[in-house]
């Protein structure tokens, strides 16, 4: 028995469990398109393709399950180029799939032919070309187990017309082809576990690993049985909950004080599942030259970036960490006195996020974004300020509840990686919090949000510039502001009511939370164009050379030891600067 | 002198006075040089349409686009416009920002091996990693976009070396690129082969009007009265009311032209690639057709399948030496061009319709009345493209900008603003569809805030259309994933961004509209609802033995 490759393609998927696939048609991939007609999986369409790769990452990040984008050849395919490095970046599972001219014409400069395949190398985990028939099956089930084992990320597969219409053998489409699984090396773990009990300044740093491994309840078990504080990272947020008396909060450019005090200041640092980035580890947030590492983590190229003494268990977070727990056994905390100083650390370490000024500042709208959430609610964000402060100072209680763009920082994330949240989690209210030049980035999916009934609250921080880069030109280039201010404002309350959304403006801060109300009870999707003063800086900040001192900004932070005196106003703060 | 500096001053000594671009972290330092820089920098909305602008720019002017762009997702996002460019030999200098030397490798914040990435859609690429690089990546990379066949090239700049010291005389060396070695032996044989047609054709591509030569193909095509047809990157390289011009050839040309170029028994091709979409089993002439082709390139040799004689050289080379060989050329085919001319005269459209819904052929007609000297259109991709190039009397080179060879939707808007950059005093018209006015309107923004006002046709039927018609036309009309659905409001999108917008349903107030967008000077989006059932016809069935769909062409 035979089946036609578009059919074929669908199936494999069906049997996967892919209910969902994110695309725009095209020329080259009309026979899928045919084909989706008969197949159970929803159709998302999307109005850019970059955004199909953003929905498919913001649908895997929440699902924890591969994300399915599809595009034609030529500019389909390079379309999705931004959404797919996003994901590899973020070690997001996903499958994109682009159509590609027929085989006999590759290479002849076809219309609409790209080399997609040198192309996609350096933004995937793994990519594939099919060239003849009995590839499709192949590189479908090894793509699926690619981008799904070991360190997650996307797989590219590309698909030429001709083998998309050709018959393939059905038998071939339940072989199995196994891949080889990620080898593993725990040899460390009882080095690891004396290093744990004769630590005194221990802490932990958790990574996104955890969440892709799904080990939240394994470290939290962890963490309480050596009592041990935790530090997140950006893609860390939510692997323990921002409420729990160990969390530190977020380290990083844009972290928390007391998070970083308790890095720098660590003789043991237990790294969870994170890749020691430059935007949160650098010579201005590590710790001393003598502090030790435990890393754990699936892939091993991970290792060794810190520059410390180490021991490096290479597997699975959560077996990592189970592995840990039960070597370490009955543990007698050694470090009283370190967690007495870092939760002291962390109680000066609070954030006055209810200002009442006009124009508003954007502490008051993560303060009352942290009024209205729960268990039930998903934050995305955009990427610069607005992420920033998302991160800074929203509660995040849950893994999978906060999704950013961490490692890419691609701009015009924030409302696609919503859509496709909501997708996965039709029953979940999705917030997008994102400033107005990403929001411009990809605009026109507010068209797919209400075609494709996929309604999600816009948060839009509008100060009228790109913020991010503004704040550094201001505060480390002489205020000199080059392609940086956004010109006349648009009215995004208008545009937002232009595709058949809701659109509210809120211009005072006691406004915010009738306005977020309003907007999570409407069963539309709805835009809040907030005016915040563009004045305000995302602080702190903390630069990666050491001898540029922390812009504190507001942050009334004292940890004790230096010159900063407690109980400041606002002022005297902002002379700081 | 700092890298950064250096970098803007080889610009500027080269005659760059415009550049694209957005900025982000790694660029920081070359967007606080602009401040004191004589290039005028427009700020875009999206990182794809800097180079789009860059790409609209050049096509317009002749001269070298160049866009810029941060490290990671700002040069990934890049990467449609660049492939744009390239797939259409269009001069482009693409710089991305990087993160420095050296984090490069470490998963540093935005950080994307740009190197590998950019090898496959441009013409080369350079990473610099040392300020000696850099003097020579910019001199090289600016005489490669420019010389043989044209492309985008395409310059990764690490921070840090844009921070650091460059020694100036660095910046006046030469490197010189080799030039594309050229054979032009053919060119008696050529001859010979010329004289002796009995029904030779002109092929004119892109390359024509790349290299200058239009003045030249018009001086060959009367001197022997050879009738021309143009693959759609020829468009404009011939009057569309020259008497020789058949018009375009394609998957959506003139019939006319199809027939005279598959009765042909010799072709003279110029400048062009015979690409899948122009030269089909459907257009394709005899197999003792004989072929002379002239291309800089000698990858767009052999193509066609026929006896031929290659002459590698610029196009506007090859033809002077052809016009001159062919001096005491006396024709011996006036019956054939008789017979042309016959066709030609039988293949007039008619597109003066009162039709409700309104259909597309009358704003072609209602543009055909506004388009002068001094207009410029852009075009999207899909049938708008198609009724463009079919309808359109496009009467000199570089006045029709379109995307051929990639086909990318969401070119129309920000290409025309890039040509209004280019060319202030030109009225720069984009004809779009409704699903690639969605790709890319952000950028009204961009041509609110830059004063680079231009005119914006939609024509707007609620589906991806191009892809509607073939589902219609050849599976069974099944539509998937085509239906825009409710689409947005683009009158009240365009006044969100502070442009005009104009709403037309009626087929007589398609000019009053188009006059309006025009005299106004401001950036102006009229939104046409055209029939959604009206296809873009005659059309040549992909399938080979498939007979032509005629539509309402009366040929």
């Amino acid at each position: 028995m035979t089946m036609r490759g578009s059919k074929a393609l669908l199936k494999m998927m069906e049997d996967r469990g892919v209910e969902n696939i994110f695309g725009y048609p095209g020329a080259t991939v009309i026979p899928i398109y045919d084909e989706l007609l008969n197949s159970p999986i929803r159709h998302i369409l999307v109005r850019h393709e970059q955004c199909a790769a953003h929905m498919a990452d913001g649908f895997a990040r929440v699902s924890g399950e591969p994300g399915v984008c599809l595009s034609t050849s030529g500019p389909g395919t390079t379309n999705l180029v931004t959404g797919i490095a996003t994901a590899f970046a973020d070690s997001v599972p996903m499958i994109a799939l682009t159509g590609q001219v027929g085989t006999h014409t590759l290479g002849v400069g076809a219309f609409q032919e790209v080399d997609s395949y040198s192309l996609m190398m350096p933004i995937t985990k793994h990519n594939f070309r099919v060239l003849n028939p009995e590839r499709l099956p192949h590189a479908i089930s090894e793509a699926w187990q690619i981008c799904r084992t070991g360190r997650p990320g996307p797989v590219h597969i590309d698909l030429p017309v001709d083998q998309i219409n050709s018959e393939i053998d059905e038998r071939l489409m339940t072989r199995e082809y196994g891949i080889k699984l990620p080898r593993e090396d725990v040899s460390g773990i009882a080095v690891a576990a004396k290093w744990i009990k004769d630590a005194e300044r221990p802490v932990i740093l958790a990574g996104g690993g955890i969440g892709k491994s799904c080990a939240c309840a394994e470290v939290l078990k962890f963490a309480e049985t050596v009592n041990v504080p935790v530090i997140t990272t950006l893609m860390g947020m939510g692997a323990i909950s921002s409420s729990h008396p160990l969390n530190m909060g977020p380290v990083g450019m844009h972290g928390r004080m007391c998070a970083l005090d308790a890095l720098r200041n660590a003789d043991l640092v237990i790294a969870i599942g994170t890749k020691f980035s430059d935007r949160t580890y650098n010579p201005n947030t590590c710790p001393s030259e003598t502090c030790k590492v435990v890393q754990i983590d699936i892939d091993a190229t991970e290792f060794g970036k810190h520059g410390r003494e180490s021991v490096d268990i290479e597997c699975d977070v959560k077996k990592g960490i189970t592995l840990l727990t039960e070597a370490i056994g009955r543990y007698q905390d050694n470090h009283a006195a370190w967690n007495t100083n870092v939760l002291t650390l962390k109680k000066r370490c609070v954030c006055d996020t209810m200002m009442d000024n006009n124009p508003i500042l954007p502490q008051r709208v993560m303060y009352e974004i942290n009024r209205i959430m729960d268990d039930n609610v998903i934050i995305t964000t955009d990427v610069g300020q607005n992420q920033m402060w998302a991160m800074h100072f929203l509660n995040v209680e849950r893994p999978q509840q906060f999704l950013s763009s961490g490692s890419f920082g691609t701009m015009g994330f924030g409302l696609p990686s919503a859509l496709g949240a909501k997708t996965a989690r039709p029953e979940s209210k999705v917030i997008s919090i994102v400033g107005d030049g990403g929001l411009l980035m990809v605009i026109q999916e507010l068209a797919t949000s209400v075609n494709e009934n996929l309604p999600v609250t816009i948060v839009l921080l509008d100060n009228g510039w790109l913020g991010m880069v503004k704040q550094w030109q201001k505060l480390f280039w002489d205020e000199r502001y080059s392609g940086t201010d956004l010109g006349r404002s648009t009215d995004f309350v208008q545009i937002a009511k232009s595709f058949g959304a809701e659109g509210i403006h809120v211009d005072r801060a006691e406004d915010l939370h009738d306005a977020l109300e309003q907007a999570m009870a409407c069963d539309r999707t709805c835009l809040l164009q907030v005016k915040i003063d563009p004045e305000e800086d995302i602080t702190p900040m903390v630069l990666a050379n050491p001898e540029v001192p922390i812009v504190m900004g507001r942050c009334p932070y004292n940890n004790g030891i230096g010159d900063i005196p407690s109980g400041m106003s606002r002022t005297e703060t902002e002379e700081r600067i | 002198m700092k890298g950064s500096r250096a970098l803007l001053k080889m610009l500027e000594d080269r005659g760059v006075n415009t550049m694209f671009g957005y900025p982000g972290g790694s660029v920081i330092p070359i967007y606080d040089e602009i401040l004191d820089s004589s290039i005028r920098h427009v700020l875009v909305r999206h990182e794809q349409c800097a180079a789009h602008m860059a790409d609209g720019y050049a096509r317009a002017s002749g001269k070298t686009g160049v866009c810029l762009s941060t490290s990671g997702p700002g040069a990934t996002n890049m990467v449609t416009g660049i492939a744009t460019a390239y797939a259409d030999s269009v001069p482009m200098l693409a710089f991305t920002g990087q993160v420095g030397t050296k984090s490069i490798g470490l998963d540093a914040f935005q950080e994307v091996d740009a190197y590998s990435l950019m090898m496959a859609v441009t013409k080369h690429n350079f990473r610099a990693l040392t300020p000696e690089d850099l003097a020579h990546d910019i001199s090289e990379g600016w005489d490669i976009a420019r010389t043989g066949r044209q492309g985008p090239v395409h310059i990764d700049l690490p921070v840090d070396l844009m921070n650091a010291d460059i020694n100036p005389a660095l910046l006046k060396r030469k490197f010189g690129i080799k030039m594309p070695i050229e054979d032009v032996s053919g060119i008696s044989i050529a001859t010979n082969w010329i004289t002796q047609a009995s029904r030779p054709v002109i092929f004119a591509g892109g390359g024509v009007i790349s290299a200058n030569a239009s003045s030249e193909l018009i001086k060959l095509a009367e001197m022997t009265n050879i009738p021309v047809v143009t693959p759609m990157m020829g468009l404009g390289c011939i009057p569309s009311t020259h008497p020789l011009n058949m018009g375009p050839l394609g998957m959506h040309g003139k019939r006319c032209t199809a027939d005279v170029f598959s009765q042909a028994d010799l072709i003279i091709a110029v400048g062009t690639k015979f690409s899948d979409r122009t030269y089909s089993a459907h257009t394709a002439p005899g197999k003792t057709c004989k072929v002379i082709q002239i291309d800089i390139d000698g990858t767009s040799f052999g193509k066609h399948g026929r006896e031929s004689v290659d002459i590698k050289c610029d196009a506007k080379k090859g033809l002077e030496l052809l016009t001159e060989e062919l001096k005491e050329y006396t024709s011996n085919h006036l019956g054939w061009t008789r017979s042309t001319s016959e066709m030609r005269k039988r293949c007039r459209c008619k597109n003066d319709y009162y039709t409700s819904p309104i259909i597309p052929q009358k704003v072609m007609y209602e543009l055909n009345h506004i388009i002068d000297d001094n207009t410029i259109i852009t075009t999207d991709v899909g049938q708008n493209q198609m009724w463009a190039m079919h309808f359109l009397d496009i009467e000199r080179p570089r006045q029709f900008l379109s995307s051929g060879s990639f086909g990318t939707m969401g070119f129309g808007l920000p290409a025309a603003i890039g040509a209004k950059a280019a060319r202030p005093e030109c009225t720069a018209i984009a004809v779009v569809g409704d699903g690639g006015m969605q790709m890319t309107m952000q950028e009204l923004a961009t041509a609110v805030s830059e004063d680079l006002p231009v005119v914006t046709v939609i024509l707007n039927n609620g589906w991806l259309g191009m892809v509607k018609q073939w589902q219609k036309l050849f599976w069974n009309k099944r539509y998937s994933s085509t239906c825009l659905k409710d689409n947005p409001d683009f009158v009240k999108i365009a006044e969100a961004y502070h442009a005009k917008g104009i709403h037309v349903e009626k087929a007589s107030e398609i000019r009053e509209a188009l006059h309006d967008a025009v005299r106004s000077g401001e950036t102006c989006v009229v939104d046409i609802f055209v029939d959604p059932e009206e296809d873009a016809t005659p059309m040549l069935p992909p399938d080979p033995k498939a007979s032509t769909i005629i539509g309402r062409c009366t040929y």
